[in-house]
């Protein structure tokens, strides 16, 4: 049996506290005997310390009277008049309410295609090439990848391509999606979501970014198109490594 | 009359007033979300349940304040350089340079995060809510908590260059070029 592979945002959540029981136990004995996943760990331990205590001192900056004499008067005001009655509830906004990924800012340095509905397929016949040359679209290799490979595994392809799983979820449809990242040879890196509609992959995002750096990731300004798509979206949580298997399998 | 949910208000300022510049990053704007928080929270205080946290509570209107604000447009043109903002690196003078000198370095980062990002590092590393506390002050899904989470420390992390660049995997670790 393989030890069990802890991604960034397990490491995160035992940094927090807010992993899961389970998983927590088990990434303390792994700890205990991998000094590189330790060292992983203390980027999130530090962190948490570090912004803490960087913003520490504002909580030191003087507040404005006028703020406090304010909160004084209302709370004046409150008691010399009936108390709050119920009908002045603040109202809040619908929780499923999200702001559309297209009133989002999104650095004009990089190309948006988004598949909507339809989506590309990923094994097409016909895929426009107008769009973007994702040459994931039409390789089969890429399909075959993204139904296999675990979040956090890459794999070379031909012509110096490398293809990465980020991370798998569920949409909101329940359709089983993939993140994934495609480094062309020419350093292009696009960032992708597909999601499997029970016969093939659609395109559901795809970002070009600007070549890769050398750590081989999608520039930040690429990942904020994500995650402004995966917000407007609703997508699920990441799925654990132990579920994406189940739903890796399940494909076959 | 004392009135405990006015002090814990009072008490509270430097708090909501932090979030607020984080949010806005202009002191002026920072200091108006507050009062509308205050307000807001007075007008709605018979809705606040006493068995939940107040502190996640008040940043939500103050997030909604700021989102209205947004909507608005109102705030168009009032972004001042961070260094303007409250700071009191002044009363650090205890610490060592050294240490002053990466929380510096550590704030700068923290600034130039996307907001989306610095306000998760604001809610979660900072003020200490739970994942879940801050998915519902944000109206986001946890998992976009976490993933805006972990990008913001590990490039706050790269920025002070106290770790070696991440990989998001263990398996990935050795195919980074």
């Amino acid at each position: 049996m393989s030890a069990p592979e802890f991604t960034d945002e397990d490491l995160m959540a035992y940094a927090d506290g807010e992993l899961a029981e389970d998983r927590a136990a088990a990434l303390d004995l792994a700890l205990a005997a991998d000094d590189a996943l330790a060292e992983r760990l203390s980027l999130f331990v530090d962190t948490r310390m570090i912004a803490a205590d960087a913003l520490r001192p504002m909580l030191d900056a003087p507040v404005p009277d006028h703020l406090v004499q304010r909160v004084r008067d209302l709370a004046a005001a409150g008691s010399a008049t009936a108390p709050a009655s119920v009908d002045t509830v603040v109202a809040f906004p619908d929780r499923s309410q999200r702001r559309p990924v297209w009133q989002l800012p999104i650095a004009a340095s990089i190309a948006l295609a988004i598949g909507l509905g339809a989506g590309l397929l990923l094994r097409g016949p016909n895929v426009p090439g107008s769009l973007l040359e994702i040459a994931a679209v039409t390789d089969p290799a890429i399909a075959q990848a993204i139904s296999t490979l675990a979040a956090g595994e890459s794999l070379p392809l031909t012509d110096g391509a490398r293809i990465e799983a980020i991370a798998t979820f569920r949409a909101t449809d329940n359709a089983l999606c993939r993140e994934f990242e495609y480094d062309q040879s020419n350093g292009t890196t696009v960032v992708s979501i597909a999601c499997h509609d029970g016969q093939d992959w659609q395109m559901r995002l795809a970002i070009a970014a600007a070549s890769a750096d050398e750590t081989g990731y999608a520039p930040a300004s690429s990942l904020e198109a994500l995650d402004a798509y995966l917000t407007a979206t609703n997508a699920g949580a990441p799925l654990t490594p132990a579920e994406e298997l189940v739903a890796l399998t399940e494909l076959q | 009359m004392p009135d405990p949910f006015a002090d814990d208000l009072i008490a509270f300022l430097p708090n909501l007033r932090r979030f607020a510049l984080s949010l806005c990053r202009s002191k002026d704007t920072a200091d108006d979300l507050v009062q509308i928080t205050v307000e807001r929270a007075f007008a709605g205080r018979a809705g606040f349940d006493p068995t939940t946290r107040l502190d996640a509570w008040l940043f939500r209107i103050l997030r909604n304040a700021w989102i209205d604000m947004v909507r608005r447009n109102k705030t168009r043109g009032t972004e001042i350089d961070i260094a303007d903002a409250p700071d009191a690196r002044s009363v650090d003078g205890e610490k060592t340079v050294e240490t002053s000198l990466m929380l510096q370095s550590a704030r700068a980062a923290i600034d130039r995060l996307p907001p989306d990002q610095r306000e998760v590092i604001v809610l979660i590393c900072v003020e200490e809510l739970t994942y879940r506390e801050a998915a519902e002050i944000l109206a986001i899904p946890i998992g976009t908590v976490m993933s805006r989470l972990a990008r913001a420390r590990i490039a706050i992390a790269q920025v002070l260059g106290i770790n070696p660049p991440m990989a998001r995997s263990p398996t990935s670790a050795g195919d980074k070029r």
